[in-house]
């Protein structure tokens, strides 16, 4: 019976040490309802319906972001809210220091906000390069008031 | 506290085996199969029959009248799924491993000792979990993986039955463990996986819940 129970115990103790809880470690999961965007050269980026809070790419040199504005549309100003792991980190809504030209950084996240108020948050996972080493497109992951 | 449990657990089977009476006891493994029909069966491929899960058992049987007995033990098996479809959602592949405390009423029938059958309830206590997804985005495969068992829950209750050839000190079962329904494995894993409910293929179903296991083993009496 001694053995039984030596036996017994080992595997409790066993299926004890089996128990793990570490941390995942890794949190940055995009938020719902966010989108993801791929844009080419001289491609627009529209925030609101109907070609209002429009931004063009412009990758002929440095990749850069110019607000556009169209007759009668919403304009929108943007910024650089520094390096981020995903989408979901960007957390801040500032009102001021906005641009209507900023270049465009990998991994950085930049806020859009609009005259009406509403504001949008993106996110550059990555660029697509060509064999010159020249960026062709933008990989974005964007959402429209956060 | 969780580890108490496990402990005090093990202590009650060990107290139930001391106790001298007209007793069998079992050691027995096989292999299984986990049949899903939750939600998360819309999600995945189904890999029907491919018995890539175990079991390793120790029953205890104690007479208890007449051609019934009462059967207990502890259950180590492992359950899951595996899907490497990217079309709704992440490819997924989900593995646990639990303990289980099994008791059920043994029915010899016509007390020959040639079939015997099993039914009972079956808590089970998970260990780990482990939980790898993958969704391609902008071309590139993004790849997710860790041990989510601090984001599940840890106790589970079912229901187990077992269809049992005795053969000397032999036996050869078929068996079916189904947890009861509406026992999700999430608890709190939003905001702490790398995908969100509109990309994971386990959090849109609503975490690993609706399963059966089925099974083969086999074993011996070792008293």
């Amino acid at each position: 019976m001694f053995k039984l129970k030596t036996v017994i115990l080992s595997l409790a103790v066993l299926s004890v040490s089996c128990i793990n809880e570490h941390d995942i470690g890794i949190s940055c999961a995009d938020p719902i309802g966010s989108e993801d965007y791929v844009t080419a050269d001289e491609s627009w980026m529209c925030f609101l319906p109907d070609i209002n809070g429009c931004f063009r790419i412009e990758l002929q040199t440095t990749p850069q972001i110019r607000s556009v504005y169209y007759d009668d549309h919403i304009y929108g100003w943007i910024k650089d809210v520094g390096i981020k792991n995903c989408l979901s980190e960007i957390t801040e809504k500032p009102l001021d220091e906005f641009s209507y030209l900023l270049p465009l950084v990998e991994h950085h996240g930049y806020v859009v906000r609009f005259p009406d108020n509403s504001i949008g948050r993106f996110y550059i996972d990555s660029f697509d390069t060509d064999s010159f080493g020249h960026v062709t497109r933008v990989n974005i992951i964007r959402q429209h008031n956060y | 506290m969780k580890r108490c449990s496990v402990i005090l657990i093990a202590f009650l089977i060990l107290e139930s085996v001391s106790v001298k009476a007209q007793s069998r006891l079992y050691v027995s493994a096989g292999v299984s199969d986990v049949w899903i029909w939750g939600s998360i069966n819309t999600w995945i491929e189904k890999e029907a029959f491919s018995f890539n899960y175990y079991t390793v058992d120790v029953e205890y049987e104690r007479k208890l009248i007449g051609s019934f007995s009462l059967m207990t033990g502890v259950s180590f098996f492992n359950a899951g799924y595996s899907s490497s479809s990217y079309i709704f959602g992440s490819s997924s592949i989900f593995k646990a491993n639990f303990i289980a405390v099994p008791l059920a009423v043994r029915w010899n029938m016509s007390n020959k000792n040639v079939f015997f059958i099993d039914a009972g309830i079956t808590p089970f206590f998970l260990l780990n979990a482990h939980l790898k997804e993958g969704i391609y985005r902008f071309n590139r495969l993004y790849e997710m993986e860790g041990d989510i068992t601090r984001y599940s829950n840890k106790i589970y209750f079912g229901s187990k039955f077992q269809f049992v050839i005795p053969v000397n000190r032999f036996q050869f079962a078929m068996y079916m463990q189904l947890p009861f329904s509406g026992q999700s494995s999430l608890k709190g894993l939003d905001g702490h996986w790398g995908l969100n409910r509109q990309q994971s293929t386990y959090l849109i179903a609503d975490g690993f819940a609706d399963y059966m296991i089925v099974g083969l083993k086999a074993g011996c009496r070792i008293r």
